[in-house]
């Protein structure tokens, strides 16, 4: 599985041909678009229109494992959120820290690992959690390339900052699809 | 950014009332249904402690629960005790506003122990509609 994340519409476009192509035509619901490409690969696209009214485009080629269709577009949803979404003053999603749990996910997931509730945070970035088979774990986006992640079971309470040393979080993962 | 001082006026076992948004609804049938995002319970983006509502003090202005989220119908309002909020070396004082005499701050450092515990120990005054 790839994944194509692009900031313009233009970009997603190089990947299918004007047939398959429907213009947006100013319409914030998501389209779902199916195409393949000269090596019949299949792709799925999703637009969301930004709060900023700049669009991004999640791409899927491929055979994705199942979690990761239905957290990408929860991903884009949350993207089209408005500033204070939450009531008290929540700024919009940043879609570098979209881009960046989308990274992290590809890097760290199982094909059987649970997909994860995704939430959006006050502070502009998004969180992922799994509360299944006795655990509890949450990953929070604090930029594009620092996470903070915290983990519970009966045994174990963790938490701390990841930045580049992806190992406990891989075991933790790991421990959670096992349990799922 | 202004100091805070607990009110110990605000008595360990007072309401805290704090509005949900459905984004922040986590899926838990462990947890009877729907369970409460630790991300619901954080400080103001702009450093500012984390605002809440007295519920013995909507009651003395004669309102309730669903005036509460008035404007939010999609919301659930969430409670958690004073006491709770302590227990987790956070402060709750008064802050009444112009438009909202039972405005009060859940003020200290919000680890994510804290906003867990938090959601962990919170319960459904307006459960999440037709869920």
């Amino acid at each position: 599985m790839s994944v194509v994340s692009c900031p313009h519409p233009l970009l997603a476009r190089e990947r299918i041909t004007d047939a398959d192509w429907e213009a947006v035509a100013g319409s914030t619901a998501p389209r779902a678009k199916a195409a393949l490409t000269e090596e019949h690969q299949p792709i799925r696209e999703w637009e969301y229109l930004l709060h900023d009214g700049s669009k991004l485009v999640i791409g899927v080629e491929g055979d994705p494992p199942d979690w990761a269709v239905p957290t990408f577009r929860r991903l884009g949803e949350l993207l089209e959120l408005a500033p204070n979404w939450d009531s008290y003053g929540a700024c919009p999603i940043n879609p570098d820290h979209a881009r960046a749990a989308i990274e992290l996910l590809m890097l760290v997931m199982q094909d059987d690992t649970p997909a994860p509730t995704v939430v959006p945070t006050n502070r502009g970035g998004v969180q992922l959690e799994w509360h299944t088979g006795g655990i509890d774990l949450e990953i929070e986006t604090l930029s594009s390339h620092r996470f903070l992640v915290s983990f519970e079971d009966s045994a174990t309470e963790r938490e701390w900052e990841l930045t580049s040393d992806f190992t406990p979080l891989v075991e933790c993962i790991g421990k959670l699809s096992r349990r799922a | 950014m202004d100091d805070y001082t607990d009110d110990p006026t605000i008595l360990n076992d007072a309401d805290l009332w704090r509005r949900i948004p459905p984004y922040h609804f986590v899926s838990d049938p462990t947890a009877g249904g729907i369970r409460i995002s630790s991300a619901a319970f954080e400080d103001h983006p702009n450093g500012t402690p984390m605002s809440v509502l007295l519920a013995d003090v909507v009651a003395e202005t004669e309102r309730g629960p669903q005036d509460a989220l008035a404007g939010h119908e999609s919301f659930g309002l969430a409670a958690f005790t004073a006491g709770l909020a302590r227990s987790c070396e956070q402060g709750v004082a008064r802050e009444p506003l112009a438009d909202e005499p039972a405005h009060a701050v859940v003020f200290g450092r919000k680890t994510k122990s804290v906003s867990r515990k938090l959601a962990k120990g919170s319960r459904w005054v307006v459960p999440p509609a037709n869920r």
